[in-house]
This record gives C-alpha cells, sequence and structure tokens, in this order.
C-alpha cells in the first residue's frame, strides 16, 4: 500500500481515538464523590504526594503550574494546576477520576493505595490558594503560610559561606514589599541535557532568603554557572548567569606528553627507549658493515 | 673436525664438495627455467590485477569498514612468521653448537631474507595510497606499534643480509677462484666484486667470525621484537581475540612451527633438485623433524592458553569471537587449521619412520598452509565483529570473502617471494662449501 494512504489511514485512527476519550464521561460512584480526604493536609504530606505525582502522573501530566484555565490540549494531559480544575472537582471527585480513569487516563485504582492516592489529591491542592481542606485534612500544626505575592527571585553566590542565597522579592496582600517566609524554592544548575537541581523545596527564613550549601558545581572555563531558581509551585522563576569558583580549565591529556598523543608528544621514557635501542642496534649493524670493509683491506694486493 | 688428514686427502674431500655444490651453480636446468617461468606467469597476473586495485582503489578487495586487514595483513603476518625461522634456525640451534644445521642454515637464512622482504612490500599493496607511503615515515608516531613494526622489520632485513652475506664470503672467494671458465663473465665479476677480496687469511676469517657471532646473538631480539610488535599490532587493542597478554609468545612460537615448515620443503625440493642427498642428509630431516615437534608443542601450548582461558571465563565479546571459531562461520577452516596444522603434524613426527625426506616435506607443507591460515583465523574473525557496532549497516560489512583480484595479488607477492628465494638458491651455494669442509677435515685456511 501508499505510504500516504497508510498515514491518511493512521492518522484518522487516532484522531477518533482521541476523539472518543473525550467523548467519554468519568465513571464516579455516589461514594467515591461523597469521601473526603483521610489524610492529613500538612506539608509532609504533600512532600510525599509531590513524589507519587512526579513518579506516576508528571509523564503525561506535566508540572503543576497555577493558571486561571488548563492551557494543554490533547494529547497533552491537562495542566491540574488550573484553577478551573482545581474548582470544579471536590477531593471525592479527584479521588474517583484517579482511581478509574477514563480513555487515555488509565485507573490508579490497583496501582496506588488509597492513603497514596489521597497524598497525591493534597499535592495537588497545593495550587489551589482557595481550597479549604476537609475531613481529616485539616490541618493540626499551624503552618504560617505565606499570604502576599512573590514577585521576583534572585540568586547570587556567597562565595565566603560558601552557599547560595535566594532573594525572594514579595508583596504583602496589601502590595507593600515584605519578607516571604516559608516559601519552597528549588534550584537547579543549567548543563549540556537540561536542569540538574542543586536542591529542591527549600524554605525561605524569616528574611524572604533561601540559603543553599555548595553542591561543588564544575563551572564553565570563564568561572560561570547558570543557574534557575523557582518557587516550588513554579509561579515565578528565574534564570542566570552567576560567578562561581574559579575558572574551570580544560587540561587535555593531549597537550601532555602521553602514548595517546601526537608524536610531538611521545613520553620521554619511550623516546629515550626506543631511540637508545634502535641506536644500539644499528651501531652494530654499522659496526658489522665497517667489519666488511676491514675484511676487503686485508685483501689480496 | 675429524681426524688430522694428510694434504693429499684434504684436497680431494674439498675437490669434492666444491664440485657437489657449486654444480648448480654452473648450469641452469630445464627444470629450474620451467618453475621460474611458472612464478614469473603468477607475478604477471599479480601485477595486472594490482593494476586494477591500484586504478580503482581497494574497493576491488572485499575489505570494507568493518574487517579493514584481510588477507594482505594476514599474509603480512605470515611472511613475518616464516622469515623468523632464519633466527631459529642459525642464531639458537647454532649458537647452542649442534652442527646438524650447518647444511641447512644457508637455506633457512634464505627463506627469512626472501619472506621478510615481501613482508614489507604486502603492506604497500594493502594501502589505498601507497602515493603516500612517505607520509608513515613523516607524521609517524613513536607511541605507535605500527612505526615500531616498521622499524624492527626493516632492522631485521638488514641483519638478514648480512647474516646471509657473511658467511657467504668463503664461499664467494672459492667461487671467484675456482669458476672463472666455467660461468659468464658477468656472473663471475658479481663473484669477484662481492667476495670482497677474500683469500681467507687467519686475520679474516678471525674477524668474519667474530662478526657473525656478534650478529647471531644480535637477531635474537630483533626476531623476538620483530613478531612480538607485529603481535601489538592486534593485541594494543581492546577487541575480542586479540586483546590478549600472551599474543607476543604465541606469535613468536607459531612463528617457529610455520618457519620449520617452509624449510623442510625447501630443504626436500633443494636436495631433489640438486642433487644434494649426501649433504642434505636424511639425519637432516630427522633433526628438523624433532625440532617441528619441540617448536609446534611449544605452540600448543600457547594455543591452549589462547582458546581455554577466556573460553572458560565466556565474556560477553569472547564468546561471540569463540562460538565463531568453535561452530560457527570460521569453525570448518579454524578445526582444519590446528588439527592439519598442528595437532596431526606433532603426532606424525613424532614417528621415526615419519621422519623421513618425503614425509617430513608432506607435512611441512601442512604446516606452512596451516600456518598461513591461522593468520586468516587470527585477523579477520575478530575484525567482523565490530567494536561499536553501528546501526544500519550493509550487509557487506559483515562478511569477508577475498575477491578473486586480492588472491590473485595475494599469490601473486608469495610468487614473489619465492622466486627471490629461486634465485638467491641458483645464484649462491645453498650449502656453506667451507664449513662443511672445515667439518670433514679439511683446513680450510689453507686449501683455497
Amino acid at each position: 500500500m501508499h505510504t500516504i494512504y497508510k498515514l491518511v489511514i493512521y492518522s484518522s485512527i487516532s484522531l477518533l481515538w482521541v476523539g472518543s476519550v473525550q467523548a467519554q464521561n468519568w465513571t464516579i460512584s455516589e461514594e467515591e464523590r461523597a469521601m473526603k480526604m483521610t489524610v492529613e493536609y500538612t506539608e509532609a504530606i504533600q512532600t510525599e504526594g509531590k513524589a507519587i505525582f512526579e513518579k506516576s502522573c508528571k509523564m503525561c501530566h506535566g508540572d503543576l503550574i497555577v493558571s486561571p484555565v488548563n492551557d494543554r490540549v490533547l494529547p497533552i494531559a491537562p495542566n491540574l494546576g488550573a484553577t478551573s480544575i482545581q474548582s470544579a472537582n471536590s477531593d471525592g471527585e479527584f479521588y474517583g477520576k484517579i482511581s478509574n480513569g477514563k480513555g487515555g487516563m488509565p485507573p490508579f485504582k490497583a496501582a496506588l493505595s488509597p492513603d497514596d492516592l489521597w497524598k497525591v489529591i493534597a499535592y495537588l491542592r497545593t495550587s489551589y490558594a482557595a481550597y479549604v481542606p476537609q475531613g481529616a485534612a485539616a490541618p493540626s500544626e499551624a503552618v504560617a503560610i505565606f499570604e502576599g505575592t512573590i514577585k521576583s527571585l534572585t540568586t547570587t553566590f556567597d562565595t565566603a559561606a560558601k552557599q547560595f542565597v535566594v532573594q525572594l522579592n514579595a508583596v504583602d496582600l496589601a502590595g507593600n514589599p515584605t519578607y516571604a517566609m516559608n516559601v519552597k524554592v528549588d534550584l537547579l544548575f543549567k548543563t549540556s541535557f537540561g536542569y540538574l537541581p542543586v536542591a529542591k523545596g527549600v524554605k525561605s527564613n524569616s528574611k524572604g532568603q533561601v540559603l543553599i550549601a555548595d553542591p561543588n558545581i564544575q563551572p564553565d572555563s570563564t568561572g560561570h554557572i547558570i543557574v534557575k531558581a523557582q518557587t516550588a509551585d513554579l509561579a515565578v522563576s528565574e534564570e542566570k548567569v552567576i560567578a562561581y569558583g574559579s575558572p574551570w580549565v580544560w587540561d587535555s591529556p593531549l597537550n601532555h606528553r602521553s602514548l595517546w598523543g601526537t608524536s610531538a608528544n611521545t613520553p620521554i621514557w619511550l623516546l629515550a627507549t626506543y631511540l637508545s635501542v634502535v641506536l644500539g642496534v644499528w651501531i652494530t649493524i654499522f659496526w658489522a658493515i665497517l667489519q666488511l670493509f676491514r675484511i676487503w683491506m686485508l685483501r689480496e694486493r | 673436525m675429524s681426524e688430522i688428514k694428510s694434504q693429499e686427502e684434504q684436497k680431494v674431500i674439498f675437490e669434492k664438495i666444491r664440485k657437489d655444490i657449486l654444480r648448480p651453480v654452473m648450469s641452469i636446468s630445464y627444470g629450474y627455467k620451467l618453475w621460474v617461468g611458472i612464478l614469473l606467469t603468477i607475478i604477471a597476473v599479480a601485477v595486472w590485477a594490482y593494476y586494477y586495485q591500484l586504478r580503482d582503489g581497494l574497493m576491488v578487495t572485499a575489505m570494507r569498514d568493518y574487517v579493514s586487514w584481510g588477507m594482505y595483513i594476514a599474509t603480512f603476518v605470515f611472511f613475518v612468521a616464516t622469515a623468523l625461522v632464519g633466527m631459529l634456525i642459525s642464531a639458537v640451534v647454532g649458537l647452542l653448537g649442534k652442527k646438524w644445521i650447518i647444511p641447512i642454515s644457508r637455506i633457512a637464512e634464505m627463506i627469512a631474507l626472501a619472506f621478510v622482504m615481501m613482508a614489507g612490500i604486502i603492506i604497500v599493496v594493502d594501502m589505498g595510497r601507497p602515493d603516500r607511503l612517505l607520509n608513515v615515515f613523516i607524521h609517524g608516531r613513536f607511541q605507535s606499534p605500527i612505526f615500531w613494526d616498521i622499524t624492527v622489520v626493516t632492522t631485521y632485513v638488514t641483519i638478514s643480509m648480512l647474516l646471509l652475506f657473511l658467511p657467504l664470503l668463503p664461499d664467494l672467494g672459492i667461487m671467484r677462484n675456482h669458476l672463472k671458465k666455467d660461468i659468464p663473465a658477468w656472473q663471475w665479476n658479481i663473484y669477484n666484486i662481492l667476495s670482497l677480496g677474500w683469500v681467507g687469511t687467519p686475520n679474516q676469517y678471525k674477524i668474519l667470525h667474530r662478526t657473525i657471532r656478534v650478529l647471531l646473538v644480535l637477531i635474537i631480539p630483533v626476531a623476538l621484537a620483530i613478531h612480538t610488535v607485529t603481535s601489538w599490532l592486534s593485541a594494543a587493542t581492546l577487541r575480542a581475540g586479540w586483546d590478549s597478554t600472551i599474543f607476543g609468545p604465541y606469535y613468536v612460537s607459531g612463528a617457529f612451527v610455520a618457519g620449520s615448515g617452509a624449510v623442510l620443503i625447501a630443504m626436500y625440493f633443494i636436495r631433489k633438485a640438486y642433487k644434494l642427498e649426501e649433504y642434505i642428509t636424511d639425519e637432516s630431516f630427522n633433526m628438523m623433524g624433532k625440532l617441528l615437534v619441540l617448536v609446534s608443542l611449544v605452540y600448543l601450548y600457547f594455543n591452549l592458553n589462547e582458546f581455554l582461558v577466556p573460553g572458560y571465563k565466556m565474556k560477553t565479546a569472547d564468546a561471540v569471537h569463540l562460538h565463531t571459531l568453535f561452530v560457527g562461520k570460521y569453525a570448518f577452516m579454524f578445526w582444519a587449521t590446528q588439527i592439519g596444522g598442528l595437532f596431526l603434524p606433532i603426532f606424525l613426527s613424532l614417528f621415526r619412520k615419519m621422519r623421513k625426506p618425503f614425509p617430513m616435506m608432506l607435512i611441512g607443507i601442512a604446516v606452512v598452509l596451516g600456518a598461513w591460515f591461522k593468520r586468516f583465523i587470527i585477523i579477520i574473525p575478530t575484525l567482523i565483529h565490530a567494536h561499536l557496532p553501528i546501526q544500519n549497516v550493509p550487509q557487506e560489512f559483515h562478511e569477508y570473502n577475498p575477491t578473486g583480484i586480492e588472491i590473485t595479488i595475494t599469490i601473486g607477492v608469495i610468487a614473489i617471494s619465492v622466486l627471490i628465494f629461486t634465485i638467491l638458491v641458483k645464484l649462491f651455494p645453498v650449502i656453506p662449501i667451507w664449513e662443511t669442509a672445515h667439518e670433514k677435515g679439511v683446513d680450510i685456511e689453507k686449501n683455497l
């Protein structure tokens, strides 16, 4: 069959499939819809939920990013940080949807325990400011949650203290500058193939600063690295080139004498061995040729 | 030396030896002309084939990205191996004071010279751009085993020439003195010049003996180096089948086997053609047979190490390689080589009845054929399994079936080495006259 026909047929089939996925309805039982969170809505639980989310959900849903409405289209799974999704679903509805799945979304009933499911939901709710914890979720410990807005972050490297300092610039609800405390920040640095985390979810102190110990990164040849600081909810981020440590000089082994170098970089021991052996042997050979000459000198004249 | 003989007796003995050994130098038989004709025909065909290779490049061979060392390099290793016999016979056995090697030492040296010269030539044949040969020297790296190989091969050629030429001096003197009427003037002139005015004074003999002795000692490390370095060309890589610490001695011991086989063949045909039964005696074959068993047993020991140790561990790549050899594509060639070229020759040569000229010649042919195929088996199967497999490579990369042009050129180069040997045995006495006479009680310093 012609390739072009194949392509047309395959793409129609996949379009049909996507359409059918969208057309399906969620199957949520009434009991599920009425369920309340059975885990506490605490930071520890949210962190556990985040780990499960990153393992089982992120591959399709991506990062949770706070936005008014879902900004992704199929086949990319919706952004669960969208306020529209968060407000439209009760905890129980989230539970039912994750448990039973729909179309491309697999059912997680068998894969995750009820507690794990609730932990994921607890994490999902962190991106919904208007969320009111219910059931067991009501926090037992009083955590001061920063209520203002983070405007920006600035990363610097404190050479003397050997630590990264991420300064949060925030305003309170009234719009006045303030120190953002207890805000979780991730710090990553850029490598050739993407970002590597230096620290994740470190909380800011009372001065609105996040202090992260020096992890000993290899700087580039000018002594700089590219770091990316972001709030844990990914609302604000900043990527920046900062001076870090002394410049890294690529000391190519080919600039030294080595077995794999060029002829000009022959190791001395090798050169000495080679030359002395070859010289020794050839001196002996020339000596033998000289003997031929001596024999010739002794001929009968 | 036997008991002191009278002047008259000595003269008679010397006369006979001289006539016997020099007879082939004075005349050219029909058989010899035919043999040279055959060799020249083969060489002419090979030159024609080489013209195509030169015109169209190495694409006319079966060598591709994976197997970039084919028949030529296998033959190169074979040449170097066989050439080592010069050192084994003249130096090792000779310095041990064994008298039975006197009649065959020059044959061994001639084989060594002819083969090692062609070892250099076949490397040039293997080059896609022989016009860039000079670059090998200009851009050679002291760290590269290839550079060392060029050094040792050149050195070995020079020492082999000297070791062939020096013991020839007294014989050249004899020929100059006695052959003036029997040979064309140009030929006599050659002998006259080459003899360097040899008159056989005690002083000349003294210098000669000392120089030969020094060179015999010198050639042992050089010969060991030439084949060890040749083995390093492969062994200095990480490839399965080559990545072996015993490759040096494995090659050297294999070389002694190949060389002994070649000497046995040459001994048989020279003795037959030149009617030298009195000099190259049955005892010579007997002793060569024993020597062949000895070196073959050493080689067998290294073979055992080379295959049993990786075979016991079966590292992934080694396992693939060994399967190819033992039961895979190269199984027939491998077992035929190991059995026909090693086990059987050892076993048969153990019997005194087999250590006669004719059977020893047949064993020699089996050994030499086995030696050539063994080099093929060492070089090619390893290369077929790519070190870094690439996806979607053409099928032709995965196999190596030498093309007709390749085979023709290879046979042609072997023919050149045989031709050089053939010319050498015609131009010069194949048996040292003076040493033979000395052994039979002739005072060679007087009887020139």
